[in-house]
């Protein structure tokens, strides 16, 4: 499958927001209690196992198309408040909520197979921020003052 | 192909802060968002290059004639006490993605009544709808906007009530 350089640089972009993903899964994962907040890591186990298999298939995809893929920053500035269960969830809605903005914006510089897959990788973010105490919106994806 | 301009007043001004082309340059969880300095709508609609002219506007069309008669059942669903609290928010939800396409709803409550199983199954069937409108989208603008819906349907469905009475 060919890809413009807008295709290609929106995978990249997309690629470097699942590697942060990734990383602060990782880092919430070990940070939540598997027996006393059990509810919030198994959202948070689940959500690092999506990230980490859209991450693999993103660096296949733009390496098929011979670029080659943006690998992970050195190091990542954990947010704050990560103390409390209720920290981690507000951490990982964010990152939802951001992911779900990198998808949308994939979904618009990318046609066929690709936009489709990138329209599923926007609905399975926009679910997953329910896991994290988000509310069903109007437009999840799109920046709140985007249709004011 | 370059984008025309969408169709809507609205969805143009809603795009110059929605695209994320550019690179990711700083090393920390803000890397998660967007860019938002990126082009404007018509070069991120310009990654679209198929699609017959004109094409966008009979999608839109056959969008907002789909919200239209969800909102028809939603409004004959909300009519009954025990689903009002259940159905609201996708009824709001919908006359806000109406009014996105720059649209005026005309529906009207479906004459018969509507239970909450049957409005999942609308949901659903508008889910498909959108997302296969958003595939064919010459614009990528307005694949993006209907993606969002598509999301926004997915979001509400997954907290509706299960087994809700007519």
């Amino acid at each position: 499958m060919s890809g413009s350089g807008t295709e290609v640089d929106a995978l990249q972009t997309t690629l470097a927001a699942e590697h942060a993903a990734v990383w602060l899964y990782g880092l919430l994962g070990a940070r939540t209690s598997q027996s006393a907040e059990a509810g919030l890591y198994t959202a948070v186990r689940a959500a690092y196992d999506a990230h980490r298999e859209r991450r693999d298939a993103l660096t296949g995809d733009i390496a098929s198309l011979g670029a080659s893929p943006v690998g992970s920053a050195p190091a990542y500035t954990p947010p704050a408040g990560l103390d409390t269960a209720a920290g981690r969830a507000s951490a990982a809605l964010v990152v939802e909520r951001s992911c779900a903005e990198t998808y949308a914006a994939l979904v618009g510089s990318t046609t066929g197979e690709r936009r489709t897959r990138a329209v599923g990788m926007l609905a399975d973010a926009a679910v997953r921020e329910l896991s994290f105490g988000g509310e069903p919106e109007a437009f999840p994806g799109l920046p709140s003052d985007s249709l004011s | 192909m370059p984008d025309r301009p969408l169709l809507s007043r609205r969805t143009s001004l809603a795009l110059p802060g929605l695209v994320a082309l550019g690179a990711t340059a700083a090393c920390d969880v803000d890397d998660l968002r967007p860019p938002q300095d990126d082009p404007t709508p018509s070069a991120a609609a310009s990654a679209s290059p198929t699609g017959a002219p004109g094409g966008d506007t009979a999608v839109v069309e056959e969008v907002v004639a789909a919200l239209d008669a969800v909102l028809a059942q939603l409004l004959a669903a909300r009519s009954v006490p025990a689903q009002r609290a259940a159905v609201v928010p996708l009824l709001r939800a919908h006359r806000r993605h109406v009014e996105a396409l720059d649209a005026t709803s005309r529906a009207t409550p479906s004459p018969t009544p509507v239970s909450v199983e049957q409005v999942r199954a609308q949901e659903l069937a508008l889910r498909g709808s959108l997302v296969d409108s958003a595939g064919r989208a010459e614009s990528g603008a307005l694949a993006r906007l209907l993606a969002s819906m598509a999301a926004s349907v997915d979001q509400h469905l997954a907290v509706l009530p299960t087994g809700g009475a007519r």
